[in-house]
């Protein structure tokens, strides 16, 4: 428990800490238990519960976070104070899934964290939304994101997709744009 | 005197030497500093400038700081009021952050919080909270503060050396306590002194006292309301909230009586602030402190300016909070927020989230149309329309 506690801070913060990362293969692959994607270059990924990371140049750099199943009562990341974390329910919109993405990242630390553009997308076979984020790392430098997601059987299934604007995001987004198509249930 | 007795009333008297160990809780009195001075490169002084200086320049990229150029022009007129000959010695920086507080470092580095900006009610409170950090850099608090850590750090390693040379090393955490409050002692004898400082500075400049003890009151109302555990005052690094009110009042007091017209700030504090309310609220409410946000929004109500915008907030507030009853709540909000011109267009699209989760269709439908009246280009107009066709 301990340990995933910890490997989940390491991944929300994009810390240096001492996660294992594994490779992933451009080929098609699991994600949790509800769908496949076929990513198109090689990623490193890490698991700590219901978060699964893949990045390339690290997480404070660029990451996708695949968000497994969040429950009804779930946050998105850990803290300090279990009570005061954005928490998701079951019955929320994707407008409200969408404040929850923002609160919850604006509590983990990142700044002046804005969403905008949110729009209906299917996530493979599932009516889903989809939209972009602005943001400023703790230290200052900007950071751009995309989310794409569904709820399916009331449980919260997202793609979180962020990076610095200075390179790195742009990087490999049209890698992610092309990992989102792939999605297929399972 | 037997053994037991002998043993024990020594380690009382080294234990009294440890806490008293600045007389009077001071180390060595200092000047004030001076328009334009900077400390002389051989002093310890010069070495916390320096690392304040590293504090300060990662502060300026840092990604919590707020760029809005019309607020710092403003915070740094109210600065200027304060204290004239200093100002070219204060960067200002506003730090975008919701909780209430201010600080002023030994090389002139002033960061304001945005929480400190969305509890002052005009210029007097803010000028007042101001006042007082300037006070603490006036006065050279911090090198004062680092020098009496330093000297009683110092004596404590000689102290538990002997102590436990004597056989006396039960001592030894007992005279870590003493010295670790005698330095919160101190700290707090600083806070008394640029509380009285920071009044002297507003009356100076020709500002109401009486505001000072206004948001303290206020505070600590929040902090009743947010369940917070209030510090045990043997530690705590500042004076009681209820101590400084009453000094405050007593000190206000004094300077009001025979005084003439003092100033309040009102007006101009809205202008320089409301156009940021919207985001500050909004940063507010991510806390997750409902208690204390109800305290913060209940005065901006008393305050009356831009109602549907508060109202529209207050709702938001009971949505977040989700307790039983708070939906209701929550409509009833927005539909008061909605009686004033200035209810943001959110406050339509809010409405219909509720009536969607109520059931109540029609009701749900006319709100996201109405949201969408008012803001046709809305960026989320494809998930609103999407929303009214679930609806049909």
């Amino acid at each position: 428990m301990k340990r995933t506690i910890a490997a989940l801070l390491c991944m929300m913060l994009g810390t240096g800490c001492a996660t294992a990362y594994s490779l992933v293969e451009p080929r098609r692959a699991p994600i949790g238990d509800l769908y496949t994607v076929e990513p198109q270059i090689p990623w490193s990924a890490a698991k700590a519960g219901k978060m699964e990371l893949w990045t390339v140049d690290g997480p404070a750099l660029q990451a996708i976070r695949f968000i497994n199943g969040l429950t009804d009562g779930d946050a998105l990341f850990g803290g300090r104070d279990k009570e005061k974390r954005p928490k998701f329910r079951k019955a929320m919109t994707p407008t409200e899934i969408m404040e929850f993405v923002v609160d919850s990242l604006a509590s983990s630390g990142l700044q002046k964290v804005e969403a905008t553009n949110l729009r209906p997308e299917p996530f493979g076979d599932v009516p889903g939304f989809r939209f972009e984020m602005r943001f400023v790392y703790g230290g200052g430098l900007e950071g751009q994101g995309l989310v794409v997601g569904a709820v399916a059987k009331e449980k919260l299934y997202l793609i979180m997709y962020t990076g610095a604007r200075a390179h790195y995001y742009a990087k490999h987004e049209e890698d992610v744009e092309r990992l989102v198509r792939s999605v297929r249930m399972q | 005197m037997s053994p037991r007795w002998t043993t024990a009333t020594l380690a009382l008297l080294v234990l009294a030497c440890v806490a008293c160990a600045t007389p009077g809780g001071s180390p060595q009195a200092l000047p004030d500093i001076k328009p334009g001075e900077r400390p002389a490169l051989d002093t310890d002084e010069a070495g916390l400038w320096m690392q304040m200086d590293r504090v300060e320049e990662n502060l300026k990229t840092s990604g919590r700081l707020l760029a809005d150029a019309n607020l710092t022009a403003y915070v740094r007129e109210v600065v200027c009021k304060l204290i004239g000959p200093y100002c070219p010695d204060i960067r200002i920086y506003v730090v975008q952050t919701p909780h209430f507080n201010a600080s002023m470092a030994p090389n002139g580095t002033m960061q304001v919080w945005t929480g400190l900006i969305l509890r002052s009610e005009n210029e007097a409170q803010l000028a007042y909270v101001l006042g007082h950090e300037i006070a603490h850099y006036l006065r050279r608090h911090s090198v004062q503060l680092w020098r009496d850590v330093r000297s009683k750090s110092t004596l404590l390693v000689y102290f538990n050396v002997l102590t436990a040379a004597a056989g006396l090393g039960f001592v030894g955490p007992l005279a870590n306590l003493a010295a670790l409050a005698s330095v919160y002692a101190f700290s707090r004898d600083n806070e008394r002194e640029a509380d009285e400082f920071g009044l002297a500075l507003i009356v100076q400049a020709g500002y109401d006292p009486r505001e000072a003890s206004r948001i303290w009151e206020a505070l600590m109302k929040e902090r009743t309301a947010t369940k917070d555990s209030a510090p045990f005052i043997f530690f705590a690094t500042h004076p009681s909230t209820e101590e400084r009110i009453d000094t405050l009042k007593d000190l206000a007091q004094k300077a009001t009586a025979g005084a003439g017209q003092a100033v309040i700030g009102r007006e101009r504090f809205l202008a320089a602030t409301l156009p940021l309310r919207a985001m500050l609220l909004r940063d507010e409410l991510r806390r997750r402190e409902f208690g204390g946000s109800q305290v913060v929004l209940d005065r901006l109500l008393e305050g009356g300016v831009r109602l549907g915008e508060l109202h529209f907030f207050q709702g938001e507030l009971y949505r977040l909070r989700a307790e039983a009853g708070d939906a209701a709540k929550a409509v009833a909000a927005y539909e008061k927020a909605l009686g004033y011109e200035d209810a943001p267009a959110e406050t339509h699209r809010a409405l219909g989230l509720l009536f969607s989760k109520a059931g109540e269709k029609v009701k749900a439908r006319s709100a996201f149309e109405r949201y969408l009246e008012r803001q046709p280009a809305a960026e989320d107009r494809h998930m609103i329309n999407t929303y009214i066709r679930q609806l049909e």
